[in-house]
């Protein structure tokens, strides 16, 4: 494995964006480590049998809600041949059966029959001592907090603990144990390493600038009253901020800021709905996930990476079960503001693009990230690149390098 | 139909102001993700309610976004009109980047309602169920 550069995470290499040996040990120490990676909306399988199939890291997982009312999480690999049985993106199931040979599993994971293991007409058949107890679909750790279901190909400490107090704050905001209700899907492959995908979301300077859409209307700009915040670890990070007005003075300095007023104002109309004065909240959990609260769209941003070089973003819009009609049609309006074709992520998904052809022809140069200054500690603006930093000084550690 | 020719035509070639030109004050746009439409999940990947708004986002897309350029190429097939007013095609939308390596962009198909408008046929409802769950980079122009 290369060396980091000397100075630090005020510098990142290139080649962690194309390197694939890291990539691989990325696949063990970072997805497959002791961590909670989003997996599911519990509303997503509200009913026993409802299934949802997923990914952590480039391993696929099924989440099935048990007859029980709970919710397990499997590895999506038959324990007979590795065939990875449920090919659905979702759905309803009495039992999980493997289509190769037809091993059949409960909702549990038990397995329930194996074809010809007595043999037939006395021929074949498994061993004697085959007891279809000890082949049961591999059942991971799960947690669940206010409709949000996390699942670990590790062993990771109690989720509470792990997102630690200031990101279970954040995260209680939204997820404040009212009932979810799912609005709907939108997915996209970028052509760049998952780790820009953190990099953008915890780089608050870019918004201000990157997005002139944003800046245009006044959802995010450098000179409304801002917080970047991590946990203690500084793998988890969180950006806070409020609607400001119009033309001011960060736009100064901002060459692409257009005056422009809509000629259909809906597409705007934002309406408070949570408590204090922030009106975007984006937060960064480690490993997989990103919340998104701009304005009145809430949506789950899953991270699944397909080789060093691409991933895929699996966007979940949700409201809230029994609310008003008038907000329902508020959050899919403003729904045109994110995913592939939002008017301001489209900007971010063009840029890593591009910054993934940047970096990749030089694995040895290296990014410059001294926003804000070296540290990795908060800050009350979001003039600032910490929260890069201290992702990667987490990274750093948790990676070996 | 020679209105899908000739909305396929000023998609393609531009300009896109006149894109909107082909609907109803009122009329209604949607791109929907085959997933959920087929679910009924009310999420749309564009979501336009009037004219205007369709004007909004070809402003948006013209002076807000950044985008690499590139070139979209629309093959629409199997137009039918099940009923009076309303029409169905499929699509095939190809997408080429400034290197020229052109790559299939989006499969799906259209589902349309028609109006007379100022003398005119055009969408008073255009909803476009893609296939191709995973758009590839962005959807920057409408389909």
């Amino acid at each position: 494995m290369r060396a980091w550069p000397a100075e630090g995470v005020t510098r990142i290499p290139y080649w962690v964006y194309s390197d694939p040996e890291l990539y691989a040990r990325e696949q063990q120490r970072v997805f497959g480590g002791p961590f909670w990676s989003y997996v599911a909306l519990e509303c997503e399988v509200a009913s026993p049998g409802d299934f949802v199939s997923t990914w952590i890291g480039e391993q696929p997982v099924v989440v099935v809600r048990q007859p029980d009312g709970s919710v397990r999480a499997f590895l999506n690999r038959c324990a007979h041949r590795g065939v990875a049985f449920c090919r659905a993106s979702s759905g309803h199931a009495d039992e999980l059966m493997c289509p190769y040979h037809q091993w059949v599993y409960d909702l549990g994971g038990n397995l329930l029959a194996a074809p010809f293991r007595k043999g037939v007409k006395g021929m074949g058949g498994m061993p004697e001592d085959f007891t279809l107890g000890d082949h049961g679909l591999t059942s991971l750790p799960v947690a669940t907090r206010h409709g949000v279901v996390f699942a670990s190909l590790g062993a990771p400490p109690p989720l509470d603990e792990y997102l630690g107090e200031t990101m279970l704050g954040w995260f209680d905001r939204v997820f404040d144990g009212r009932d979810l209700e799912l609005l709907g899907y939108m997915r996209q492959r970028v052509p760049a390493n998952w780790k820009l995908m953190f990099e953008n979301i915890k780089d608050p300077y870019h918004a201000s600038l990157l997005h002139v859409f944003l800046v245009t209307f006044g959802l995010f700009r450098a000179d409304n009253p801002s917080v970047t915040e991590m946990d203690e670890s500084g793998r988890h990070s969180v950006l806070v901020s409020e609607r400001g007005a119009a033309a001011s003075e960060a736009t100064g300095e901002m060459r692409s800021f257009r005056d422009v007023t809509l000629h259909d104002p809906r597409l705007l109309d934002p309406v408070r709905e949570f408590s204090g004065s922030a009106t975007v909240v984006m937060q960064t959990l480690w490993p997989n996930l990103i919340v998104q609260q701009q304005s009145n769209t809430l949506a789950m941003r899953q991270l699944v990476p397909r080789g060093p070089r691409e991933f895929d973003l699996m966007w979940t819009f949700f409201g809230y079960a029994g609310e008003d009609p008038e907000m329902r049609t508020r959050r899919l309006r403003q729904a045109n503001l994110m995913g592939p074709s939002g008017l301001v992520s489209i900007d971010d998904s063009e840029v890593m693009r591009l910054a993934q052809l940047g970096a990749e022809v030089d694995p040895d140069a290296e990014a410059f990230v001294e926003m804000g200054g070296r540290d990795t500690e908060r800050a009350d603006h979001i003039v600032t690149e910490s929260a890069i930093r201290a992702f990667y000084a987490y990274y750093r550690e948790v990676m070996g390098l | 139909m020679d209105l899908f020719a000739e909305y396929c035509d000023a998609l393609d070639e531009g300009p896109l102001d006149e894109w909107p030109s082909f609907f109803t004050p009122d009329a209604v746009y949607r791109i929907v993700a085959r997933e959920n439409f087929t679910r009924g999940l009310p999420l749309a990947l564009m979501l336009c309610e009037s004219r205007a708004m369709m004007e909004d986002r070809v402003r948006a897309i013209q002076e807000l976004s950044m985008y690499a350029p590139r070139v979209m190429r629309h093959v629409v097939s199997a137009v039918r009109e099940p009923e009076p007013d309303a029409v169905t095609a499929s699509y095939a939308v190809f997408e080429t980047p400034p290197e020229g390596d052109t790559r299939v962009f989006s499969t799906g198909r259209y589902l349309g309602r028609l109006a007379l408008d100022d003398g005119m046929v055009r969408f008073s409802e255009l909803t476009v169920v893609y296939d191709t769950a995973l758009i590839p980079t962005s959807l920057i122009y409408p389909l």
